[in-house]
């Protein structure tokens, strides 16, 4: 039962540390999380207000343009003249014949010509316009393409494209549009007979740009010219001049075809956006937003503002910082970016979508996501007339760009600032544990040091951390008064021979000398044997007290002694000659066995004697009547070892942890000489100043104790 | 007439079995109790020899403290120690400050009359050494000069020796050649019981004692668990 409490404490002990560190820890981590959630209703809530913002923003431009027919029914400048829409493109169009751009504006295409698509010699138009240029999409249904002939100077003599543009004076600007191949197209400004060639633009500019692509029915070009060559009224005219020769005679112009399709040169109006609805919106532009008025036929009538185009970032890093902060934008981007958003295709299906509910007469929105970092947020309107008919459709969109960036600034600022704060907390932490750990390492190692080899203490205190207030400096107090408590017995007892020697030796002295002055004065026969008695007693007094305080003073006593080199196995040999007793079977009491001459050791010869005196007594009083006692002595690696055997009861297992402590025995109590358990005591002694130590060993067959002592070598 | 010793010990027991043994071996004893009655006593008074108990009451250097009163006023006055200190420390301490010799407890009372006899006759010597015919022993380098229990190696005096290292180096050199047993050299010491090991510590002193008059001195040969010998050629 106690065990089982005492292991629980263990490992509530064992886990505190760690309870307390996972503690820290989720309150570090909770930080930048609740930061984090801060956020993300901060976003809800300022994304809300934005769209809430946007639909009022809505209602004031359905307002604005409530009932302005002028501005949406009919477009400006009418008379005979056919309005080309130019549609407003959300990016640059890259002129190369394919009709990727264009796909959108399909359906707005204007057909000329025979006014049946799919017809030959009638051609679509399709214009559109980024920033400051007019882009145009031309397909042409032609039989038989004839691209135009090197050297021919005859610019009419093959399938071309003829271009009227009036500039601001009046004046008018004719150019040909031709192709020698598909791929890129000659433009050349002519005369007024659209046949001589006045100069051509440089094919290297990118002013004027056209590339002619074959298709099965016809052929197509794709061409992009700058906004500046309009007039104001942004007149144009286009023609597609169809030459053929299948007559058989020479090239000739077979059909001109003209945007206007009735008259040669007349000019079309290239009909943008609506300057006044332009006015009108320009001073509800915005950052990251774009306003968009369209009429019943869907197409823009007035625009302001645009999304910005979400580029990603895509340098590399360089920096050990920038590496940081890419892993962190990285680390954001899973975190905090929503994993769908829609293509541009998507998008626009979503803005069809608002703009069909608005048609219907419905006020719409809607949100998505552009890229993984935007979202827009979309408010469709219908514009109506007095009495209620639809004139247009505003849409409204609003890129949430800027709540998201400030959104992840703020994430980045409270990331890096959670992990620097966590960082340092971690280092205080750290530096913490380790000024800990080596506190607790320093009192360990001096509680170590404390206890000499024999298990001593050799102070009475100690000085790591027991002036420290904290819980190390406690338990540092608290050990030291153990120490102290410990040392103080520990002197008691090691006083205490001497102490009793002391105290014994003067009644011990007063009753000899008694007992020597009775004798001198005379005493009967039959009394003598008495005081005989007594005065054999008290030597056992004496001889006991003596050998107490032999062996508390043993160490003291050694620090005396001198090591010098000696021969171990002369020693011995003549030690054991000496002993010259025999048991009553003729056996010798002590046999010596030793293969070497000589064993250098360094030592004291009379302790390395008095060793011997203590094992040899200590076999005598264990061994099996009348067996011999071995005494062996050999050598092995840089230690010599003497060994001294008995026959005879094993040592107690319980006692062999102990066995060479002071006063500790394994002796039954008798009335013959009185042994305290210092011989083993007094050899330990001796084999540890000598640099050795010393072991107890149990035998079998015969059932045999052997202690053994091992000395370092003398190397010389 | 009779020699005049004094002897310091608190312990009246002690005190009376001294008393009365030295009385009845014909010298004229004055006993102290304390260090202080002993101070006044000897201002009356010069003795012959002076015998001092160390621990006295509560002071445990007294008898240190008396001697050396005694040996300032009477440099020449034997003092024996008889304490039941017997540290080697207090040894030494108690023969650098002047004592003659020092002496354990518990002692035969037979010793302690002899050792008196002997510090007395030391005594006498060293007063008038030319009255006295001294009774000379020599082993080899060693000489011993019985009398004044003086020895000397190689012609020099042998500083130091104490009468029980004076009584070994006797008993050892008596039979040169010859194991002389713990037993034996254990008589020297005037204890009733010596231990090997304190027989093999007088040795040890006996060697360090003549090895600083001569660092080859190698005279005393260790006959292990038996005793010593004197080699028949030192």
């Amino acid at each position: 039962m106690n065990n089982s409490n005492s292991t629980e404490q263990t490992k509530r002990r064992r886990w505190r540390p760690s309870g307390q560190a996972m503690l820290f820890l989720v309150v570090l981590l909770s930080m930048p999380l609740l930061s984090y959630r801060f956020l993300a209703e901060t976003r809800v809530f300022m994304i809300e207000g934005q769209s809430q913002a946007q639909e009022q923003l809505a209602q004031g431009v359905v307002t604005l343009f409530q009932g302005r027919e002028d501005l949406l029914e009919e477009l400006p400048y009418l008379d005979s003249q056919q309005v080309v829409f130019s549609h407003p493109l959300s990016h640059k169009v890259k002129v190369d014949g394919y009709t990727s751009e264009w796909l959108d504006f399909q359906l707005f295409a204007n057909h000329f010509g025979s006014g049946e698509e799919g017809d030959e010699d009638g051609y679509s138009l399709l214009l559109g316009e980024y920033e400051d240029r007019i882009y145009g999409l031309v397909r042409i249904q032609d039989n038989v393409t004839k691209l135009r002939e090197w050297g021919n100077k005859q610019l009419d003599r093959s399938d071309h494209l003829r271009l009227s543009l009036p500039d601001r004076n009046g004046n008018e600007r004719r150019l040909i549009i031709v192709a020698t191949e598909p791929g890129q197209m000659e433009v050349w400004y002519v005369k007024d007979d659209w046949a001589t060639s006045l100069y051509r633009n440089p094919s290297s500019s990118f002013i004027i740009q056209a590339v002619m692509r074959p298709l099965v029915d016809g052929y197509l070009v794709e061409f992009a010219l700058p906004r500046y060559f309009l007039n104001e009224r942004q007149e144009f005219g286009l023609a597609v001049a169809d030459v053929d020769d299948d007559d058989g005679t020479m090239r000739h112009l077979k059909t001109l075809v003209g945007s206007d399709t009735n008259i040669e040169s007349h000019y079309n109006l290239l009909a943008m956006r609506s300057p006044e609805a332009n006015k009108i919106l320009a001073s509800l532009d915005r950052a990251n937003s774009q306003i968009i008025i369209y009429d019943k036929q869907l197409r823009v009538r007035a625009s302001v503002g645009k999304l910005a185009t979400n580029v990603p970032e895509s340098l590399q890093p360089t920096t050990i910082v920038e590496r940081m902060q890419s892993w962190l934008n990285n680390a954001l981007d899973w975190f905090v970016a929503i994993p769908t958003f829609l293509s541009s295709s998507q998008e626009a299906s979503q803005e069809r979508r608002l703009l069909n509910q608005a048609l219907g007469n419905e006020f719409a929105s809607g949100r998505w996501h552009r890229s993984a970092n935007e979202e827009v947020l979309a408010v469709a309107a219908p514009i109506t007339d007095q009495e209620g008919a639809l004139l247009g459709v505003v849409l409204i969109k609003q890129s949430t760009a800027q709540i998201l960036k400030l959104q992840r600034q703020a994430m980045e600022n409270i990331t890096m600032l959670s992990f620097a704060t966590m960082v340092a907390m971690l280092m205080v932490l750290l530096a913490y544990s380790w000024r800990q750990a080596y506190r607790v390492q320093r009192l360990g190692q001096e509680a170590k040091e404390i206890v000499d080899p024999s298990g001593r203490l050799r102070t009475n205190q100690l000085h790591s951390d027991v002036r420290s207030t904290d819980r190390i400096g406690g338990l540092a107090r608290s050990f030291s008064e153990v120490v102290e408590r410990l040392h103080d017995h520990q002197q008691f007892i090691s006083t205490m021979p001497r102490t009793l020697r002391h105290e014994i030796n003067n009644p011990l002295n007063a009753t000899m000398t008694s007992l020597e002055n009775l004798q001198r004065h005379g005493v009967a026969d039959d009394q003598q044997r008495y005081l005989d008695i007594a005065q054999r007693g008290l030597i056992k007094i004496s001889a006991i007290v003596e050998k107490l305080a032999d062996a508390a003073n043993l160490e003291e006593a050694l620090q005396e002694d001198e090591l010098e080199p000696m021969n171990l196995a002369y020693l011995v040999e003549t030690y054991v000659s000496h002993q010259e007793g025999r048991s009553a079977t003729g056996q010798a009491d002590v046999v010596f066995a030793c293969d070497e001459a000589q064993v250098a050791v360094a030592g004291v010869d009379y302790r390395i004697e008095q060793m011997l005196d203590k094992l040899l007594d200590n076999a005598r009083d264990f061994r099996v009547a009348n067996s011999s006692i071995v005494v062996r002595l050999y050598q092995q690696d840089l230690y010599c070892y003497l060994e001294v055997e008995n026959q005879g009861p094993h040592i107690p297992e319980e006692m062999q942890g102990n066995l060479f402590t002071s006063m500790v025995s394994a002796r039954q109590g008798g009335a013959g000489q009185a042994h305290f358990g210092l011989g083993l005591y007094v050899v330990r002694m001796i084999a540890l100043y000598h640099g050795g130590e010393v072991s107890a060993h149990n035998l079998i067959d015969p059932q045999s104790v052997m202690f053994r002592v091992r000395l370092p070598l003398l190397l010389v | 007439m009779a020699k005049h010793i004094v002897i310091v010990e608190d312990d009246a027991d002690q005190r009376e079995n001294y008393q009365v043994a030295l009385e009845q071996r014909g010298y004229q004893v004055t006993a102290y109790a304390s260090k202080e009655s002993a101070q006044e006593g000897l201002m009356q008074v010069k003795p012959d020899l002076v015998i001092l108990d160390i621990i006295m009451q509560d002071n445990i250097d007294a008898g240190f403290q008396l001697c050396s009163d005694i040996l300032k006023r009477f440099p020449q006055i034997p003092v024996l120690f008889l304490t039941e200190r017997v540290e080697e420390i207090d040894r030494i301490i108690g023969l650098r400050m002047g004592a003659w010799d020092y002496q354990p407890k518990p002692v035969s009372l037979g010793f302690l009359a002899e050792k008196v006899a002997t510090l007395l006759r030391l005594s006498d010597i060293r007063d008038a050494p030319a009255e006295v015919e001294q009774s000379v022993r020599q082993v080899g380098a060693l000489r011993l000069l019985e009398e004044s229990r003086l020895a000397q190696w190689d012609g020099k005096d042998i500083e130091g020796l104490t009468l029980t290292e004076f009584r070994m180096l006797e008993a050892l050199t008596r039979r040169p050649g010859h194991i002389v047993t713990y037993d034996v050299l254990a008589q020297a010491t005037h204890q009733h019981y010596v231990s090997n090991n304190t027989i093999s510590t007088h040795i040890r002193n006996i060697k360090r004692k003549i090895k600083k008059l001569d660092n080859s001195f190698d005279a005393i040969k260790s006959e292990y668990g038996l005793g010593y010998r004197w080699p028949d050629n030192s």
